[in-house]
């Protein structure tokens, strides 16, 4: 009897365990459905917000359809609208419309062919709607001149603004262009190592002039020299040279550049290569410039003192590697000058103004 | 995404772009083009005529033509105008004298037709200079918030140190890829 009753407790005991089972597997399968059922819903949504056609469709249409009414704004209103503010109206819209390509270039991907070609279509002609109204409304900033006549226009009051700029900020700020040697005659101008050591060197206008800078110089330019000796100690860089006529220069750079230049001796010392452009009569013989520091400016210069290129200079206007260029030539049987003795010369001869030094080189 | 979105992914790593490299002389063309190849630049000559390079870039395939940019030259850069999909306009940051035709020459090029759908990267190069414009300041010089016309960008660089050289190329390189890689 007792043994029944443990028995039939057993099949009591075991009913609830089962269903308890069953419950638990019911329920977890319905957690996992529901997982699944959110992932999917998550997955669908973010699928539509991207890369969804119509979403697509619809927010390249809402864009579109700013830009084409702010443009038409603006169409209306041109009379009263400021000018600064309509420029800076014009930049925002140009670069709404370059988001917009990029937008339509991102979604590429799951466009139709012909969709793609039709909202690049649609953003072609927003860019000419917004060019054209660009043209009238700012008829200043038109581009599309024959070449000359905008240069022509153009090159005085830029000249002008430099011009404004270098009296404001002579003294203080370099961003204005200023040279360092300018308009000068008849002066012997000596630049020494504090002034001209690391620096760029520019000369411009000078006539029968002996110039010597006695240091190493970043880079020199000159512009437009007539009848002048140049003297220079070494140069890290370039030499850049135009517009040189019956002058003597002696120069040891990287690289020499001499352009439009006729009847000019060069001393020359250049390590990597030198080219010329539109001269005549360019005669080349090897450096031999020499004050107290030469030698620790070569080594400051960076400038390999054994290797000298000098006889090999490029010309521009000949190409021909058979034929030697007619418009240079290598001195020969010629004494090297003696620079002392021309400085000499040139102070005899401008004794007046023999005093002109240092002082005064920047114009 | 489907099979079309793998063909399409895989044709556009097969790309070719075209690139030229332009600017007055001695402002860095040739360094730049050698120094983006991991080629040595400590002794390269002024340019006379042009050099070609193609190399791999980001799974892009660069076509760069660097065109000397000396005065005589410069009337020869026009044959290399056809089917450029970017233009670098190479500045010599240092060269103040010269900034004024640095402007005229660029505005010349870009009223050019066949350059109209080129895009614009100008590299105010020797950045490592003392005396070096700021990019701003070359920006100003050169009119660049004028230009309607390209897409643009202005970097200041160094050829020498490398300095921002690779960030400024690769926006160029991008810039293309979603101009011509759009419609295929």
């Amino acid at each position: 009897m007792a043994e029944t009753e443990k028995q039939l407790d057993d099949t009591v005991d075991a009913c609830p365990r089962k269903d308890y089972l069953l419950e638990r597997l019911n329920k977890r399968n319905k957690d996992r459905q529901n997982y699944l059922d959110i992932k999917l819903e998550q997955r669908n949504k973010e699928t539509a917000l991207n890369e969804g056609v119509d979403f697509f469709a619809q927010s390249f249409g809402e864009r579109a359809c700013e830009i084409e009414q702010r443009i038409s704004t603006l169409q209306l209103d041109s009379g009263d609208a400021p000018l600064p503010d309509l420029t800076k109206v014009f930049g925002d819209i140009t670069r709404q419309i370059q988001e917009l390509q990029n937008y339509l270039t991102a979604s590429t991907m799951f466009l139709s062919d012909f969709k793609i070609k039709s909202c690049q279509n649609v953003l072609n002609s927003l860019t000419s709607a917004c060019d054209e109204a660009r043209q009238r409304l700012l008829p200043k900033k038109k581009f599309g001149f024959s070449g000359k006549k905008t240069l022509v226009k153009k090159l005085p009051p830029a000249l002008s603004k430099v011009d404004g700029q270098e009296k404001t900020q002579k003294t203080a700020s370099d961003s204005a262009f200023i040279w360092t040697i300018a308009n000068r005659n008849n002066a012997h101008i000596v630049l020494r190592a504090e002034q001209v050591n690391g620096k760029d060197i520019t000369i411009s206008n000078v006539h029968k002039c002996l110039v010597e800078l006695q240091g190493h110089a970043g880079s020199v330019q000159i512009s437009n020299a007539s009848q002048c000796t140049i003297l220079c100690g070494p140069v890290s860089r370039s030499f850049f040279a135009e517009h040189l006529e019956r002058c003597t220069v002696a120069i040891a750079c990287q690289q020499l550049r001499l352009h439009s230049s006729q009847s000019t001796r060069i001393y020359l010392h250049v390590t990597c290569r030198a080219i010329i452009e539109d001269c005549r009569q360019i005669e080349i013989d090897v450096y031999n410039y020499d004050y107290a520091e030469l030698e620790s400016d070569f080594e400051q210069s960076g400038l390999n003192k054994s290797q000298n290129n000098y006889t090999d200079i490029a010309d521009f206007n000949w190409l021909s590697p058979d034929v030697h260029s007619p418009n240079w030539q290598l001195l020969k049987d010629h004494a090297a000058p003696n620079w002392s003795a021309v400085r000499r010369d040139f102070l005899n001869r401008n004794s007046s103004e023999a005093d002109v030094k240092d002082d005064g080189s920047i114009i | 995404m489907g099979f079309l979105t793998v063909l399409k992914k895989m044709r556009q790593k097969e790309k070719e772009m075209r690139i030229l490299l332009l600017g007055l002389d001695n402002a860095g063309k040739t360094t730049i083009l050698k120094r983006f190849n991991g080629e040595p630049i400590d002794s390269i000559s002024p340019t006379l005529g042009f050099n070609i390079k193609t190399l791999e870039h980001n799974g892009y395939t660069l076509n760069m033509w660097d065109v000397g940019g000396q005065k005589s030259l410069r009337s020869y850069w026009r044959n290399y105008f056809e089917c450029t999909d970017g233009l670098v306009w190479v500045v010599d940051s240092a060269d103040r004298m010269r900034m004024e035709s640095c402007k005229e020459e660029m505005q010349v090029l870009l009223q050019e037709e066949r350059l109209a759908g080129a895009t614009l990267l100008v590299l105010c190069n020797k950045q490592d200079l003392p005396g070096a414009l700021s990019s701003n300041e070359i920006k100003e010089i050169l009119c660049l918030d004028d230009i309607s016309t390209h897409h643009w960008l202005v970097a200041g660089v160094s050829a020498v140190t490398g300095e921002k050289l690779l960030s400024s190329m690769d926006w160029l390189i991008d810039d293309i890829a979603k101009r011509i890689f759009t419609l295929d």
